[in-house]
């Protein structure tokens, strides 16, 4: 499965983000949908939102994104905001009270 | 794991930016509430006090200085209550604010330490407890050195917060992670939910605008201040609602949730009426105190500041302005060959960038320059202080507070100015009883007033006491054995005396200003400063001392002079004319000191060729001339053999090896590269005057005494 996934690289930060948005958008009209994360060295905010976003584009043509092998500075990010790898929140089941 | 060690470094620079910030703030705090003394009823004067106090915990809560944030605290619930009309501004509030401000300046100062000074730790307990007292809240138990926020027995154990960061948030450097973390590292953080639902697809997405937020319950047992402090960096640039959970005694008001909408989207109340639309099923009530919008105005101020100043390293600037020296030196050297060559064009061109370059150094030179009012602001409270706890009424008048010098300068001068102040305090002025006696205002005046004169700095401390007992201080200086008995001395003369080493007239030795530290000190002080310092006095009207100060840095417009090969620069301010040698300079030409007849007022005169022990009546070129400068009221002439009209310089200190040289201020490069000297024409005008009095017998041996000879020779 994974073999099939375009590998992300790089710093996934603000400085970055115009760039990646650029490529991201490139892979999906590709028409890739899974994602392959080791090589993220760095993840800030920005970052994550780029994944949402890719997400939701693919959401938009039926897709699923899936995610692979975050690197830990992504695990990092996403333990922060506590969501699993397909960025929905681990605690789901939890309401807010 | 880099990405904390890289936390950690930007953390510890934004720790310096934050001390540095507080020190602001509470210069703003201070003024604001001395303001608040003299017009107690001025809301926007407690409102900058408030915001001050709530800024300085805001920052110091992100920058985990519990104790800061736990003093401040009870200082600013203090400040609400007066704002709310709860509470006046009594004599003992106001006691008790002042004295807190000097306690949230010892926290910072402490903030570095893991524990914290068991001294100051002791004196916040001791404080807060009085700050409570005042609002008549029961004092909370204190566990010794423990960050525990006051008040936790009122306090929520969990907040639920709400968070929707605005569009520029990411761009700004405040991604919602970090404060995640500092959520995280303060407390717990349970049930946390991202809000990514306004996070559009790719294709609609600007990257760099932030659309995100989060939900939390956030375990620590803190007050909602605390709990929004954290946010304090994005206030303005954020939704945010901080609500308590679980909390059974929290009334209505307490429970009201906060909201802070981003101003440049909708109005702050309308986000407010929306959200708790929303959020109708949580019965959110949204409360806009009074003071958020001051808060967010507070932020915006603070903004604006941060635009307005660049904080520069001292160096970076010293150089620079070293180097704009250099340049103005070069250019004129690019004018003199300009001349030479003839070529009008060149000329041109050469005059151009001379006047381009005479903008760039002042320009530069101005940087260095820092208003002297910051230094005399802070004499508010010694002067309110020391008056309280002498009994007496005094007012203090500021003029020229605008009245710019050299940074280095304004540091060195705030001592002895202190000195000066409290000496006028309890020294100068009357007790109220002795002022309604002798017929005076029963409130006294000490007036701080600064301006340029002739290229120097003027700096004058003056109070209407009772001025100088010539006759005590007389006896005094010859009791210990300062001047002989039968000694005749003018007035101003005597004055002069209270400066000499080891003289203090106060019979006893009070807390204020006598301990031990005279006004010999206070007048070494300003003479390390190559400044001057003069006392003139009227007997029941007060007192004024004088402090003269050099620009050192400056750039003088000076007037180039020569004696044989040597040049000589004197400040243009200070010639006032200049005239052929008179002939009596010439009848004692071996002296090279005397008087002279200037339109029938005998003046000293020196020539200046004695400065490098040339003979006086050796052979010097052609006609000589004389050059009446002046220094204050006092007149000298000095004798040079040519005069080359007006030089604009850059004066450079002299080396360390050279300081001792008091005649000479600095040296200058000219624009064909030879050096002249700047000549320090007060220093020249004392030694004139004090070697020229009559029956001195070594004029010539104290003229030369100014120039070493291993110095010039």
């Amino acid at each position: 499965m994974s073999q099939d996934a375009v590998t992300l690289q790089g710093e996934w930060t603000i400085h970055a983000a115009a760039t990646l948005r650029e490529t991201m958008l490139a892979h999906v009209a590709a028409g890739a949908s899974a994602f392959d994360l080791q090589g993220i060295t760095e993840m800030d905010s920005a970052g994550l939102q780029l994944l949402l976003a890719t997400q939701r584009s693919l959401a938009r043509s039926g897709l699923a994104m899936s995610l692979h092998h975050p690197s830990p500075a992504v695990a990092e990010v996403l333990r922060q905001y506590g969501l699993d790898l397909e960025l929905t929140a681990l605690s789901e089941h939890m309401e807010a009270a | 794991m880099s990405d904390h060690d890289q936390d950690d470094e930007i953390l510890a620079a934004a720790r310096e930016g934050f001390l540095d910030e507080a020190r602001d703030m509470l210069r703003q705090f201070e003024e604001g509430l001395l303001g608040l003394e003299a017009d107690p009823d001025d809301a926007e004067l407690l409102n900058s006090v408030f915001r001050a106090a709530h800024t300085i915990k805001g920052t110091a809560g992100l920058f985990g200085c519990e104790r800061v944030v736990a003093f401040t605290h009870d200082v600013e619930t203090l400040l609400e209550a007066m704002r709310a009309g709860q509470q006046a501004l009594t004599d003992q509030a106001m006691a008790l604010l002042l004295s807190s401000r000097d306690q949230i300046e010892a926290l910072l100062g402490d903030v570095a330490s893991t524990h914290g000074d068991p001294a100051v730790q002791a004196r916040s307990a001791e404080l807060s407890a009085a700050l409570r007292a005042v609002l008549g809240v029961a004092p909370a138990e204190h566990a010794e050195g423990v960050a525990v926020p006051p008040g936790d027995a009122e306090r929520p154990t969990s907040w639920r917060v709400w968070v929707r960061f605005g569009a520029d948030a990411l761009r700004n450097g405040l991604d919602p992670l970090s404060f995640l973390r500092y959520m995280r590292s303060q407390g717990q953080v349970e049930q946390l939910q991202l809000l990514a639902e306004q996070v559009p697809d790719l294709q609609a997405l600007d990257p760099e605008d932030c659309h995100l937020g989060f939900e939390a319950i956030y375990a620590q047992a803190c007050s909602r201040e605390q709990v929004m402090g954290i946010f304090d960096f994005v206030i303005d640039d954020c939704e945010l609602v901080v609500e308590p959970i679980g909390t059974p005694a929290v009334s209505d008001a307490q429970a009201a949730a906060e909201v802070q909408a981003d101003e440049g989207a909708v109005d702050a109340e309308g986000a407010a009426v929306a959200l708790a639309a929303d959020k109708s099923a949580d019965a959110v009530v949204a409360d806009r105190r009074a003071g958020d919008g001051d808060r967010r105005k507070s932020s915006r101020d603070r903004r604006t500041d941060e635009t307005r100043f660049v904080r520069v390293q001292a160096d970076k600037l010293d150089h620079l302005i070293d180097l704009v020296g250099e340049l103005v030196i070069a250019s004129s050297g690019a004018q003199l060959v300009a001349q030479q060559e003839g070529s009008a064009a060149f000329a041109e061109a050469a005059l151009r960038i001379r006047s381009l370059v005479e903008s760039a150094r002042d320009g530069a030179l101005a940087l260095r320059m820092v208003p002297i009012g910051e230094t005399f602001a802070r004499f508010h409270r010694v002067v309110r202080d020391v008056s309280k706890l002498l009994g007496k009424q005094v007012e203090l008048q500021i003029t020229g507070a605008d009245t710019e010098l050299d940074k280095s300068m304004v540091e060195v001068i705030a001592d002895p100015l202190m000195h000066l102040v409290r000496n006028s305090l309890d020294h100068g002025l009357e007790t109220t009883e002795e002022r309604i006696a002798a017929g005076k205002p029963e409130r006294g005046v000490i007036a701080l007033h600064a301006y340029h004169e002739s290229g120097q700095v003027m700096i004058e401390v003056t109070d209407d006491g009772r001025g100088l007992n010539r006759q005590r201080i007389f006896n005094k200086a010859v009791e210990r054995g300062l001047i002989h008995a039968d000694a005749n001395l003018s007035d101003h003369e005597i004055d002069q005396l209270i400066c000499a080493p080891g003289f203090s007239t106060a019979e006893q030795v009070t807390d204020i200003s006598g301990r031990g530290v005279g006004m010999d000190v206070v007048k070494r002080s300003i003479e390390q400063l190559r400044g001057q310092m003069q006392i003139a006095s009227a007997w029941g009207q007060g007192t004024t001392t004088q402090i003269r100060l050099p620009l050192t840095l400056a750039i003088i417009d000076g007037f180039l002079t020569s004696v044989g090969s040597t040049y000589y620069v004197l400040p243009m301010e200070i010639v006032s004319e200049c005239i052929d040698l008179p002939p009596e300079c010439l009848q004692e030409p071996r002296k090279g000191v005397g008087y002279f007849n200037l339109r029938g007022e005998v003046l000293p005169f020196f020539d200046v060729a004695l400065l490098h022990h040339a003979d006086a009546d050796a052979d010097h070129a052609g006609r000589r001339s004389l050059v009446v400068a002046r220094d204050g009221a006092t007149r000298i002439g000095l004798i040079v053999d040519r005069l080359h009209g007006e030089y604009q310089t850059v004066i450079k200190p002299l080396s360390s090896l050279f300081r001792h040289l008091r005649a000479i201020a600095g040296s200058t490069i000219l624009g064909s590269g030879d050096v002249a000297l700047v000549l320090d024409v007060p220093a020249l005008v004392r030694f004139a005057t004090e070697a020229t009095r009559p029956g001195s017998q070594h004029a010539v041996a104290a003229w030369q005494s100014l120039v070493s000879p291993a110095a010039l020779n």
